[in-house]
């Protein structure tokens, strides 16, 4: 139960973050500080990875929305990016507008 | 985190329990439902077992038993809907599934993650199809007019009515809801389940700033547009699980605008943003939403048109008051059921062990203290003595309360059986009833478990060879349809379980004449019928067609008698040809701890159950003796056999002056025993006497007297058999000359 996110700088301020392992109650807490410092190191584009995600639950799911809303606040944009069966499977669950 | 864990595997445990309480449930509603097809409180309860099933396996991930119930339960609120008629061939099929959830609750027990085999799939599937039969065709047609009919009269009535066909849910989740190890995607997806979820909004408004948001809270919220053919209930139980974690509301198809405005009123949200939800789901319209934001505004708003604000809250009280009545009856229609549930649940389980353990220590108890009080006895200490009788007395009540906890009704047993006569008979192209009597009459838990299988196949018997058929019933003037009766009562000393019906009645002659054959009976030999009809449980013995050939179903009658016999029973047949057959079990209520009789032969102590002693009394020689060999004695009027303790042990020594005689009866015979000594009542404890004496007749254990003596307990029910048998023999042939 481990996950870790690896964040990329790509030029003109974009960055890409890719999630890799569990977006659980049991990863959020972790999880949250590397995204929100992703959050912050870029100034327009944000690309989360989400193909090598392997489980997510509500938590997980609450942690996007997060993501989502503070993007909004400071006119940056999210994309998320090949969303793993499990993750695309929830965000058809909870009708959650990807593309 | 992990603070809300708790043990699966316990949680699983309890699941498989439940479920097949569930399943139980469900055969005996079928069973009512096949009776009287409109019986709507046998209806629900079938639904809420199947329900519950469905929904407790797809908590647990058994998706294939999740699966297959689901399609059962649809079909089933189909028929809550009468939408299908229940005629026999449904529930022979809704049986069918039921046994099919057996067997898939069996499967998953011993292996979570087990895999169908070939044969169960192939079932499932074929079950399935038989299923969706009933679905599918011209029933839907037919429905959509009413549905539609309905609607319209609907409309005439109220005017505030939102178009919205859908279901609206909206539910807000308590901060702690991850931490208490649900996740709420599991309810949504078990929602989905039962319908479609047409449009579904996450908010999540509440979540705080990005510093300040703790990932491990919850602060989400949902509003649902749901459309599915189900009730409030249904719907509240989706939830059910996680009903202390959230608030939850539904708002039914069609409700009127008002509904919406409790709803805008209730939520956390400011009205405009939950308004524009309930737009942007589905839920209301831009004019229905215009509407409700008006009704809101002037409902809360106060300060300004006070007066005009307070007719218009006052029409919308009104309003609600017209539904009030309706609402009432709703409510109290349903706090009557949930009071009716309680009430069965009002109890627990306990691990039968503990309960095992239990009843050691009070075994242990009542040896002590009756230990005790034979030893103050001794000091004469009247002050002692009356506390030590006090205690005894308590000590008996926590003995017969403890006893108790493991005292079962029957009927439960009993209603098992309704299932096999309906099979059976069908497949024997009989008609039988199964007429239950005493179903309350309480057996010990183990008692019970080891009689279901005897009684089992005495039933099987009397359908196979009890019963004759419908045509040949008819023909001997009697009604097509045959009755087995099984019936349950106390008797002194006893338990008596009857298995009757109105069959044929057996066949003595040829039950003779097979005997003799067998070379069992001489040809002339005389015999009782009771004696005769014992003959069929000897092991091998068949009249072929008519007697024993239960077919291939493991145990004969020869194990029905032992198995009786091994519980310390005993079974006797009556039977008139054309008339039925009648047999009769009986069983000792005794369990492990009996009150006792005492008495004394020479210097030997024993014990036999209180319950089996009618009478005693003195007795002088003169009674006793010179009745030409065999030993009889006149109670008033009766012809009584009896026999002397001491000669049958081989006591040394001469008998007293004057003895005593106690009279025991067990299984409606009586017969007497002559001892030296009467004692008097003794509360024990049955110790067995251990491998040694394994062959040891008439004795059925022993106890630990205060004094450290050892008494045997006499194993009364062979005993009085035994007196019977020898003394009738002697009776017999002190007639004949």
């Amino acid at each position: 139960m481990n996950a870790s996110v690896k964040e990329e700088k790509k030029g003109s301020g974009d960055i890409s973050l890719s999630i890799k392992g569990d977006m659980t109650i049991y990863t959020v807490n972790e999880l949250k500080q590397s995204i929100l410092n992703g959050l912050e190191d870029s100034t327009g584009r944000i690309e989360l990875d989400l193909a090598q995600v392997s489980r997510i639950d509500t938590a997980g799911y609450q942690l996007l929305l997060l993501l989502d809303r503070e993007a909004l606040a400071e006119n940056k944009k999210i994309v998320i990016k090949k969303p793993s069966g499990e993750v695309k499977r929830l965000f058809n669950l909870y009708k959650y507008s990807y593309e | 985190m992990g603070s809300g864990k708790f043990n699966l595997n316990d949680a699983l445990n309890t699941f498989f329990i439940e479920s097949r309480e569930m399943l139980e449930n469900m055969e005996s509603c079928l069973l009512e439902l096949e009776k009287d097809s409109t019986d709507a409180e046998s209806m629900n309860a079938l639904f809420r077992s199947v329900h519950t099933i469905k929904g407790s396996s797809g908590m647990f991930g058994l998706e294939p038993i999740e699966r297959f119930t689901h399609i059962v339960e649809n079909i089933l609120d189909d028929v809550r809907n009468g939408k299908i008629s229940v005629d026999s061939d449904f529930i022979g099929l809704q049986l069918e599934c039921h046994d099919f959830m057996a067997q898939l609750l069996d499967l998953f027990e011993q292996n979570k993650k087990a895999v169908l085999s070939d044969e169960m799939v192939q079932k499932n599937g074929y079950l399935i199809e038989r299923l969706n039969s009933y679905l599918g065709g011209g029933i839907t047609a037919p429905e959509k007019e009413e549905k539609f009919e309905s609607q319209l009269e609907e409309n005439d009535e109220e005017e505030d009515q939102v178009v919205s066909e859908y279901w609206h849910i909206s539910l807000r989740f308590h901060k702690d809801v991850f931490k208490n190890g649900l996740d709420p995607q599991s309810f949504i997806n078990y929602l989905s389940e039962m319908g479609e979820i047409k449009n579904i909004i996450s908010v999540y408004d509440e979540m705080p700033r990005a510093e300040e948001m703790n990932p491990e809270n919850c602060y989400l919220g949902f509003e649902i547009v749901f459309d599915g053919s189900t009730d409030k209930d249904t719907l509240e139980n989706v939830f059910e699980f996680v009903i202390d974690d959230c608030q939850l509301r539904i708002i039914p198809p069609r409700s009127s605008i008002a509904d919406y405005v409790n709803l805008i009123d209730e939520l956390p949200e400011t009205p405009m943003k939950i308004g524009d939800m309930l737009k942007t789901v589905g839920s209301l319209t831009e004019i229905e939403l215009e509407k409700a934001l008006e009704l809101q505004r002037e409902m809360s708003g106060g300060e300004v048109e006070a007066d005009r604000n307070r007719f218009i809250g006052e029409i919308m009280v009104h309003e609600k008051m017209i539904q009030k009545p309706v609402l009432d009856k709703a409510l109290e229609k349903q706090n009557d059921i949930k009071r009716l549930e309680e009430k069965k649940k009002k109890s627990i389980r306990i691990d039968a062990d503990k309960l095992d353990k239990l009843i050691n220590l009070i075994g242990e108890l009542v040896i002590t203290g009756a230990n005790v009080r034979q030893l103050s006895e001794r000091t004469g200490d009247i002050e002692l003595n009356e506390s030590v009788s006090s205690m005894s007395r308590l000590i008996e009540d926590v003995r017969d309360s403890t006893m108790n906890l493991r005292m079962v009704q029957i009927g439960e047993t009993f209603k098992r059986y309704e299932r096999i006569v309906r099979d059976l008979s069908r497949e024997r192209g009989k008609e039988i009833e199964l007429d239950v009597n005493g179903g309350e009459t309480e057996l010990d838990k183990t008692l019970i478990e080891k009689i279901s299988d005897p009684l089992m196949h005495l039933i099987r018997n009397s359908i196979d060879h009890g019963i004759d058929s419908p045509d040949d019933r008819v023909s001997r003037g009697k009604s097509r349809k045959g009755t087995i009766q099984l019936n349950a009562y106390y008797e002194t000393g006893s338990i008596v379980i009857e298995v009757i019906d109105d069959g044929e009645g057996l066949n003595r002659e040829k039950i003779f004449n097979k005997a003799v054959q067998s070379g069992i009976l001489q040809a002339d030999q005389k015999i009782s019928d009771d004696d005769l009809f014992q003959l069929i449980f000897q092991p091998g013995f068949s009249t072929a067609d008519q007697v024993t050939n239960i077919s291939g179903r493991g145990v004969g009658m020869d194990v029905v008698k032992k198995n009786i016999e091994s519980l310390r029973g005993s079974i006797i047949i009556e039977s008139e040809k054309g008339v039925g057959t009648t047999m009769r079990i009986h069983l000792p209520l005794t369990l492990a701890i009996v009150d006792g009789f005492m008495v004394k032969v020479a210097d030997s102590y024993y014990v036999m159950p209180l319950d089996m002693v009618t009478e005693c009394s003195e007795i002088s020689m003169e009674e006793l003796a010179g009745k030409e060999g065999g030993n009889f004695m006149n109670l008033r009027g009766e012809v009584l056999p009896f026999m002397r303790l001491r000669e049958f042990f081989q006591e040394d020594g001469e008998a007293p002056k004057r003895e005593n005689i106690i009279v025991l009866e067990y299984a409606r015979i009586k017969a007497g025993l002559v001892v030296d000594k009467l004692i008097g009542e003794f509360q024990t404890v049955i110790k067995p006497l251990g491998r040694l004496f394994n062959n040891l007749q008439w004795v059925s254990g022993a106890t630990i007297l205060g004094t450290g003596d050892v008494a045997l307990i006499l194993d009364v029910p062979k005993l009085v058999q035994y007196i019977q048998k020898i003394e009738s023999a002697t009776l017999a042939s002190v007639e004949e000359s």
